[in-house]
């Protein structure tokens, strides 16, 4: 729980700090969302299942943002930016789909 | 076969991968600290708490600063294209009732004049030809242009900030120098995409948009020009714009077609009418 | 696969019509759904504006607001005209009327007639002789786009088919440009017969001619007059493959 106020409480504050991210930090931050947005679901999801610990999920947020962002500057690297993200935003896709799958179940039980 | 029926691997056992990312979309680790709960100390409280705040900022700084662009699509531009559609629509309808009222007065001049005006019924005719009212046909060339096939699919580019964005995109000047060319070669008329082309008709662009006498074209952009079509395809290659149509396809893979053809029907662009020119008064004895 | 229990037994798997709440929903979920593809599908054929910028935006609809205007007019032109032969005592005087004043236009249309009213008058200095068939083109769509009606370069009338091509300085001869088949060298003048105010500011507006020229090194200076004349004529060839046809 104290994870889930410490989360809403950060984001807050970034909406009415509204720091401006550095230039190169740019071109990670897309995937980046998509990847807190997948470990987001995944707390909500192990919430209702039961088994929802804070520091699992701070470092599962943090982790999946981290190799988000190593995947696609490492695609940019070699030349294959486009393809490795859209792979990374695939994935990330049906992780928060069957997720989200599951937490419907549980709340509209249908 | 009764051995495969006792088989106890599962069918999709090789696709890990997949069976990995779709039936096991939660941490594992969820399961295994609810199984294994480790002691909580106030260190690692503050801590989790402390990674929690900065997270939840920084997603939400990340989130406004992507939404930058979007914000172009104020009030003002949502109006303006309300507006132009509106306008468009307009001007589609207008454009129809002119082109019918136009014929059916065509027709009644026609019997209306009768034998005393036929000369001058012909000079009209001629005229209307060279001027691009009067609709034509014949043989000629058929010129199509599209932009390369790679431009179409330029996702998550920020038209704004890449230089390359608009690389293997036709503009106004790519067509311009096309239906020049065409016209250097000999050509008698020239339409773009059934928009015939008259001393007032423009080519410009707006944005991607390449208008047309004010109107937007859809690609692929179809330049039919009626002439001689083997002196005007010569003509055209040995040109400047031929010339200019190889570079776009070697370097920007612009898809350009040029082909002959027997029969090409260009229609006219009606009764134009001119509302700051007039005819010059010759104030001589003649 | 045993495909003749499968063919069986889907006959049996299709439900018998039954209207239940919930069918009905279905239905019309999946009819909401049918109807956005055909709308979506048809929105990515047509062009896009949502890629345009603002100043872009007010571009296009200053085009179509001219092109309604022109309409408007020619709509008004048609209206009178038909008029007049409808209610006419004498039809074919009004007909005979109505085919000269339309040889009027055609005739400043495709150049055989001279042409006076208001305008503009644009000199390019071109010292670096740098000033290309491309840039006198891209000039002339502009000054079209601007409501030009009548133009004239240098002793050369500009019509529909009129075309620009570089002089070739291969073989020896200085700069210029082979306008119809005359060579125009600099200092290149135009003039161009129509609204004044509107033929000043598109030439003006930025990345526009004027400043195009001056990128270039030359130099271009817009006056705008009453009672200018464009006298130079084209001469209309006969159209050897081109045959008219009536109607539109």
């Amino acid at each position: 729980m104290i994870a889930a106020i410490g989360l809403l409480v950060g984001v807050i504050a970034g909406l009415l700090l509204q720091p401006t991210v550095p230039l190169w930090l740019q071109p990670y931050l897309p995937i980046a969302v998509v990847a807190a947005l997948d470990a987001v679901f995944g707390g909500l999801r192990a919430l209702l299942d039961g088994i929802f610990d804070d520091r699992v999920f701070i470092v599962s947020f943090l982790s999946n943002v981290v190799v988000a962002a190593l995947i696609v500057f490492l695609g940019d690297h070699l030349g294959v930016g486009a393809q490795l993200s859209t792979g990374v935003v695939v994935v990330l896709g049906i992780r928060i789909f069957s997720n989200a799958a599951a937490i419907r179940r549980h709340i509209f039980k249908a | 076969m009764s051995e495969k029926a006792q088989s106890t691997r599962p069918l999709d056992a090789s696709m890990t991968l997949l069976r990995e990312v779709m039936e096991r979309p939660l941490d594992p680790s969820y399961a295994a600290a609810a199984a294994h709960p480790h002691p909580r100390t106030r260190r690692g409280t503050a801590l989790t708490l402390a990674l929690a705040i900065a997270a939840g900022a920084a997603f939400s700084v990340s989130v406004s600063s992507i939404r930058q662009p979007q914000r172009e699509s104020s009030q003002a531009n949502n109006h303006l294209r309300d507006e132009i559609q509106k306008r468009t629509e307009q001007v589609e309808k207008q454009a129809a009732a002119n082109a019918a009222l136009s014929a059916a007065i065509e027709v009644t001049q026609q019997k209306a004049l009768g034998a005393g005006g036929a000369e001058l019924a012909a000079q009209a005719k001629r005229l209307g030809l060279a001027a691009g009212e009067v609709p034509a046909s014949g043989p000629g060339l058929r010129v199509t242009l599209d932009d390369a096939p790679t431009a179409e699919d330029a996702v998550g580019g920020d038209p704004r900030a890449d230089a390359d964005f608009d690389i293997g995109v036709l503009f106004d000047s790519d067509l311009q120098i096309v239906v020049n060319g065409l016209w250097a070669a000999g050509a008698e008329s020239i339409a773009v995409n059934g928009q015939r082309l008259t001393a007032v008709s423009a080519i410009r662009s707006a944005g991607r948009a390449i208008l047309v006498d004010f109107r937007a074209l859809r690609r692929p952009y179809v330049i039919s020009a009626i002439g001689d079509p083997d002196r005007m395809q010569a003509g055209f290659a040995s040109g400047a714009a031929g010339a200019y149509v190889q570079s776009m396809r070697d370097n920007a893979h612009i898809r350009a077609d040029i082909a002959t053809s027997d029969k090409l029907v260009l229609p006219g662009a009606g009764q134009l009418v001119l509302r700051a020119a007039q005819p010059l008064e010759t104030t001589g004895t003649g | 696969m045993d495909w003749k229990r499968l063919l069986r037994g889907g006959a049996k798997v299709l439900p018998r019509p039954r209207l239940t709440r919930a069918h009905l929903l279905a239905a019309l979920l999946l009819g909401l759904l049918g109807f956005s593809l055909v709308v979506q599908a048809r929105q990515t054929q047509s062009e896009s504006l949502s890629s345009l910028s603002q100043s872009e935006l007010v571009r296009v609809l200053d085009t179509v607001t001219n092109q309604s205007e022109r309409l408007d007019a020619q709509a008004r032109d048609l209206e009178q005209t038909s008029e007049e032969l409808r209610t006419g005592s004498d039809q074919a005087a009004a007909a005979e009327r109505a085919t000269r004043a339309r040889l009027e236009v055609l005739g400043i249309l495709a150049g055989t007639l001279p042409a006076q009213g208001d305008g503009v008058t644009l000199q390019i200095d071109d010292p670096q002789a740098s000033v290309d068939a491309a840039q006198l083109l891209d000039t002339v769509q502009e000054l079209r786009d601007a409501g030009a009606e009548a133009i004239q370069l240098g002793s050369v009338r500009v019509v529909a088919s009129t075309s620009f091509v570089d002089v070739d300085t291969s073989t020896g001869a200085n700069g210029g440009v082979v306008v119809d088949g005359t060579t125009v060298r600099p200092p290149f003048t135009f003039t161009a017969i129509g609204e004044p105010a509107t033929l000043e500011t598109a030439l003006d507006i930025p990345g526009g001619v004027l400043e195009t020229l001056r990128q270039d090194g030359a130099h271009g200076t817009v006056r705008t007059g009453t009672e200018l004349k464009v006298t130079a004529l084209h001469q209309v060839q006969p159209p050897k493959f081109a045959v008219p046809q009536s109607g539109n």
